[in-house]
């Protein structure tokens, strides 16, 4: 009895003095370790102070997290926000300058897992590399806490990919669980001639899902040609575009065949930002509102029911009258002056 | 009189390719200068370092790991490419012929695309490319082989159909490929040849198949000679046909298939080059095979630097911008002599 008492004593002190060391060893160095979309391993000795971001997604998320200061480089795709407008390009995923790469001597490149060649070439030359998913609507808030974590704050954004998370469920609290039936048709185009469409798992897939739609396209995985055949059977009843393809859009839809399609003959065709529709970045949180406003409008869905309205129009009110006040009291003392 | 102009004109050409190599190397987005190209590539050489020494940093990296094994592989593949030539034009008697025309580039970029498809990545990649590049050529040969004896005719058109079913799978593939991966842009840039990302260890696999295979198609040049004399007469004067145009296919297509592999399909070379060798030092092959060689090595260097001052654009583009009109510009001088 005494001895097994004495055993298990001995056993917890050594766990006890197992973990209160380990601990302590990890933090004698303040190194970081990421485990990046590939399943690698990287490990910084502090937060990487130049990273070159090779991909519009990732300039943006890096931005999003408040470590955008630390960017020195950039692919010629990004363009948002307007803090690394000025920074050097380094080409893009089919042509990359890496002299360019080399010459900003960055601690850590930071690109999208499909770009394997690119990667491969990067470290065997000697850089650190680390790859972002960069696809789905998930892989925007697993890259903001990779990214995070990268930089040395990993409690901030894993609470600001929550927070995010949330503003997208917000967004889509009436429209995400509509059943089958009683959501609206909804087709992507993402380029003409050929048509190519987003299908299943693809992020324009689940903004659509989310929003009350059915992507009339999910019948298929990734972007894929769809025909004018299909579109046709399936008879979408919303259509959206990117506002680049816009001029090519309206052109084609001219034809006898779409005038035939429910969304071209009421007039349901809508334009959206290339950028915001197409980067798995924070700013999905437009592209889902943008998208959320365009089905509750077409599907007549009151939001949290009618309570809701007469605030909105009473602070409507209310802020009109203020103004007017406003106004005519600074009418009234420029009388005075003027007296 | 001949032999020994022709000394001084390989000499020439020797220097001239290291003048190319040298300058290439100072050209690039990064500026660096020619004093410190030098002095950083003197420093990484095994005995002249203890004297030379640069100091380390970026300029460093890039002119030892991008740009010199970039500059070298383009030699290698402008020599592979053009003493395959030369030796598939010799045996095909044909100024049309080029190391492609046994279906090795077609070949080589199906492996790619369904390679890249696939998502393969780094050596797995070459070595399929090279696979189903040998692949088609053996499938040439085997439809080529008729009673015992490799027909030019037959394996002209045998080669021709395979490019052509390779192309449609290639083409399918690439049609079929999503947009949103970059898997069109890369088979696209595979077709059309590309030194981008070469490396010391596309070098080393390279570089021996280089010089074995070109110093086979050279102790060939005696039996190649002669058989531009027609076949029966190369029999009369005991060369065993067959064999020679065996030997020199399948090496020509093992040099032509290693270069698909590492740089992609890059045209024209083995096609143009040959023929400008030609002009300047007439058919005989002895001559004729270094004379190439070097010439191709300089012509696709000039190329690829060529292509990085314009952004990086694949060397296989300028080479068929570059190559064509200074083709039709030898064929209006020398209508009706064109060195054959």
């Amino acid at each position: 009895m005494n001895e097994k008492i004495i055993i298990v004593a001995v056993v917890s002190l050594m766990l006890v003095g197992l973990f209160t060391v380990l601990p302590g060893v990890s933090e004698a160095d303040e190194s970081i370790t990421v485990t990046d979309a590939r399943g690698e391993t990287i490990t910084f000795e502090a937060p990487p102070e130049r990273i070159i971001s090779f991909m519009p997604s990732n300039s943006e998320i890096l931005c999003y997290i408040g470590e955008g200061d630390r960017v020195v480089g950039v692919d010629d795709f990004s363009d948002y926000p307007s803090e690394i407008e000025d920074l050097p390009t380094v080409g893009d995923s089919s042509s990359v300058d890496y002299e360019k790469i080399t010459e900003l001597e960055p601690d850590v490149v930071v690109t999208p897992s499909f770009n394997n060649h690119t990667i491969n070439y990067l470290e065997k030359i000697g850089h650190t590399v680390v790859a972002t998913n960069s696809n789905t609507l998930e892989d925007v808030y697993s890259d903001m806490r990779v990214l995070g974590t990268m930089c040395g704050i990993e409690e901030e954004a894993d609470q600001m990919a929550n927070d995010l998370e949330n503003d997208m469920n917000e967004i889509t609290q009436n429209t995400a669980d509509l059943p089958r039936e009683d959501r609206v048709d909804i087709f992507y185009i993402a380029s003409v001639g050929p048509i190519y469409t987003p299908g299943n798992h693809t992020f324009q897939n689940t903004l659509i899902q989310n929003a009350g739609g059915n992507n009339i396209a999910d019948q298929e995985d990734g972007w894929w040609m769809i025909s004018k055949e299909t579109i046709v059977d399936e008879d979408p009843e919303i259509i959206i575009a990117t506002e680049g393809l816009q001029e090519q859009v309206e052109n084609l839809i001219e034809d006898e065949v779409w005038q035939s399609i429910s969304a071209v003959e009421n007039d349901e065709v809508y334009y959206v930002n290339d950028d915001i529709f197409s980067r798995p970045a924070p700013r999905i949180v437009e592209a889902q509102s943008t998208l959320t406003d365009i089905t509750v409008e077409h599907l007549g869905i009151e939001e949290n029911g009618e309570e809701e309205d007469v605030p909105g129009s009473t602070l409507l009110i209310l802020l009109v009258s203020i103004a007017i006040t406003f106004t005519i009291s600074i009418k009234n003392k420029r009388y005075k002056r003027d007296d | 009189m001949i032999k020994e102009r022709t000394g001084w004109i390989i000499a020439g050409l020797a220097v001239l390719l290291l003048i190319t190599a040298i300058y290439s190397a100072t050209v690039g987005t990064a500026d660096i200068s020619l004093r410190e190209v030098v002095w950083i590539t003197l420093s990484e050489v095994p005995l002249i370092n203890r004297w030379v020494t640069a100091p380390e940093g970026s300029s460093r990296t890039i002119v030892v790991l991008i740009r010199l094994p970039r500059i070298i592989l383009g030699i290698i593949a402008g020599i592979s490419l053009s003493v395959s030539g030369t030796s598939m034009q010799g045996i095909f008697k044909n100024p049309m012929a080029s190391p492609f025309i046994l279906g090795v580039s077609a070949g080589g970029g199906l492996g790619a695309a369904v390679g890249l498809y696939l998502g393969v990545i780094f050596y797995y990649l070459p070595l399929l490319a090279f696979l189903t590049a040998l692949g088609t050529v053996f499938l040439v040969f085997a439809l080529g082989r008729v009673r015992g004896k490799t027909d030019i005719a037959t394996l002209l058109l045998a080669g021709l159909a395979m490019n052509f079913l390779m192309s449609g799978l290639t083409s399918y593939i690439r049609y079929m490929s999503p947009p949103e991966k970059m898997v069109q842009m890369q088979i696209l840039s595979f077709m059309l040849g590309n030194l981008n990302e070469a490396t010391w260890d596309h070098v080393y696999i390279t570089l021996p198949v280089m010089i074995v295979g070109v110093a086979l198609v050279f102790a060939y040049s005696r039996d190649l000679n002669v058989i531009q004399m027609g076949e029966e007469s190369a029999l009369q004067l005991g060369v065993d046909v067959e064999r020679t145009k065996f030997v020199q296919l399948v090496i020509s297509s093992l040099l032509a298939a290693t270069m698909v592999a590492f740089t992609g399909i890059i045209g024209f070379v083995g096609l143009m080059i040959p023929h400008g060798a030609r002009l300047i030092v007439g058919p005989e092959h002895k001559r004729l095979i270094p004379t190439a060689a070097l010439m191709g090595g300089i012509f696709l260097i000039l190329c690829d630097t060529i292509s990085r001052i314009m952004g990086g654009i694949p060397v296989g583009i300028i080479t068929v911008l570059l190559g064509s009109p200074f083709f039709i510009y030898l064929l209006i001088r020398n209508r009706g002599d064109t060195g054959w």
